[in-house]
């Protein structure tokens, strides 16, 4: 079944397509074992669809095929996506982790009467035996970490560390991110700090506050992981803009941004990497896609050529950018979204969902 | 250095050096379990593909090895210019790599098909692998 490799390697809505291939293949795509193990590669940007009645429907620009998708539940229910494309659905107490394109979820119960759910809090952690939803949830005025393996809920421990856990819950979470087995996440208050605790059973490995040089880090920004190492974006407090690595407790600067993107544009709405790439999106009135390539040392590139016409006015109403990865080997046919007709299920794009 | 033979489908025979063959978990597990003395017969692979592989597993061993000069642009140049053949032997090394377990030429390779695919219509995509199964038998 050697095809099962490389099945495993397309993007979601071709996979959907193979499924037409052949009873085998449908099979292979169908099963549970492969739902398991399936990740998608490549990069997506959701949007709100915003001229609809009722609910704000969701669409997702798959930026490898350059096509749009529509997703059959609102967009306000989607809290989370994960490296991977998974994405967590919230419905009051009810939670479902699921791929989109699959159309197949698994519900999660938070019957915690204490717990609150914030979804800055939460974190949806990538496995390599599968996914686990991570809450950090606001309960008796301390922060604890929630975690769900298998479907139950699970508490972390407290730990002794130079900042309190309970006052780590006055902290605005601004992002938290999943390293290998550890998920970091920062919260600030003036002061910037770091918790890091392990995905498996939850225990809090560290938290301390990051440190620039020989003072503590000030700001607001943003936080991700890729390939081991720990980034920052944001703006420090004397508003300027840049992109930092941490190391230990200690913050790195790598690059400040020119001018004419921190002037323009200081607050990060979605940052993301894969492949080296930062891709991140600001949005004051205007939304704009910057990337920033690490191994080239490349400097900000304000909305790359190659995306050129995807984003447009249609980032208004962004939401999030999922995980935007992936070399963009195609150029990008992309419309956006205004100009989409409404009545999706009669476009051809959309056929792919329920088949 | 220890030199392992290797006897592909049509009975040709490769040496390489031990440490080369061990990149292959297949040929690891034979080695472990017959030793060294008498030739691995590989019935699943041709020639024309063992020695492919060969060259792949080379490259990349000498491209990791310490004073290397490669740089990843090399190193990328020399994948892509490697998995750019004709669907039927692109195929046979997916097959290949899959049977003989070399994780990295595996990976390779079903990418590689994957690109392919991934804008296709089923259709196409069907007649593909069957044009590419009456290329084989």
């Amino acid at each position: 079944m050697e095809h099962v490799d490389i099945l495993l390697k397309l993007p979601g809505p071709s996979l959907l397509r193979a499924r037409a291939v052949c009873k085998a293949w449908k099979e292979v795509i169908d099963s549970p074992w492969f739902s398991n193990r399936y990740r998608d590669p490549s990069p997506y940007i959701l949007l709100p669809s915003s001229k609809q009645e009722g609910l704000p429907f969701c669409n997702i620009c798959h930026l490898v095929l350059g096509k749009w998708f529509k997703l059959e539940f609102p967009s306000t229910y989607i809290q989370l996506v994960s490296q991977s494309g998974l994405v967590l659905v919230r419905e009051g107490r009810v939670f479902w982790v699921g791929n989109p394109f699959f159309n197949k979820w698994k519900r999660y119960n938070l019957d915690l009467p204490f717990a609150k759910f914030d979804h800055e809090l939460a974190t949806l952690a990538d496995h390599e035996q599968g996914y686990r939803v991570v809450f950090r949830v606001r309960r008796f005025m301390q922060t604890a970490v929630l975690y769900s393996w298998k479907s139950e809920w699970l508490v972390t421990e407290q730990c002794k560390e130079d900042i309190k856990m309970e006052d780590f819950a006055d902290f605005v979470t601004s992002s938290s991110t999943v390293c290998g087995n550890i998920i970091h996440s920062i919260g600030s208050k003036n002061k910037v700090a770091l918790l890091s605790c392990r995905v498996d059973n939850g225990k809090v490995l560290s938290l301390r506050y990051l440190k620039l040089g020989s003072e503590v880090l000030e700001g607001r920004f943003k936080l991700f992981g890729w390939d081991g190492k720990l980034y920052l974006l944001g703006e420090n407090d004397s508003h300027l803009f840049g992109l930092f690595e941490i190391r230990g407790e200690n913050v790195v600067l790598i690059s400040w941004a020119p001018e004419s993107i921190s002037i323009k544009f200081p607050f990060v709405r979605s940052a993301s990497i894969y492949n080296n790439i930062i891709y991140c999106i600001f949005q004051v009135k205007l939304a704009m896609l910057v990337t920033y390539n690490l191994s080239k040392h490349v400097d900000f590139a304000l909305d790359p050529p190659h995306l050129k016409g995807v984003l447009v006015d249609a980032l208004m109403d962004l939401l999030e950018v999922i995980k935007l990865s992936w070399e963009m080997v195609n150029p990008l046919k992309a419309r956006p979204v205004s100009r989409r007709p409404a009545a999706a299920h009669g476009n051809k794009d959309y056929d792919y969902y329920g088949c | 250095m220890v030199k392992v033979t290797l006897k592909s489908a049509e009975g040709d025979v490769f040496e390489v050096d031990e440490e080369l063959a061990l990149e292959s978990l297949m040929v690891k597990n034979m080695i472990e379990d017959v030793g060294l003395d008498s030739a691995i017969s590989l019935p699943n692979v041709s020639s024309t593909i063992l020695a492919k592989v060969i060259e792949y597993i080379k490259f990349h061993m000498d491209a990791q090895k310490d004073g290397s000069k490669k740089t990843s642009e090399e190193i990328k140049a020399f994948d892509d210019d490697f998995v750019n053949v004709g669907i039927p032997t692109l195929f046979e090394m997916v097959l290949a790599s899959n049977y003989l377990n070399v994780k990295s030429l595996l990976s390779l390779t079903c990418n590689t098909v994957a690109n392919m695919i991934k804008t296709k219509p089923p259709a196409e995509v069907k007649e593909m692998f069957t044009s590419a199964k009456q290329a084989k038998a």
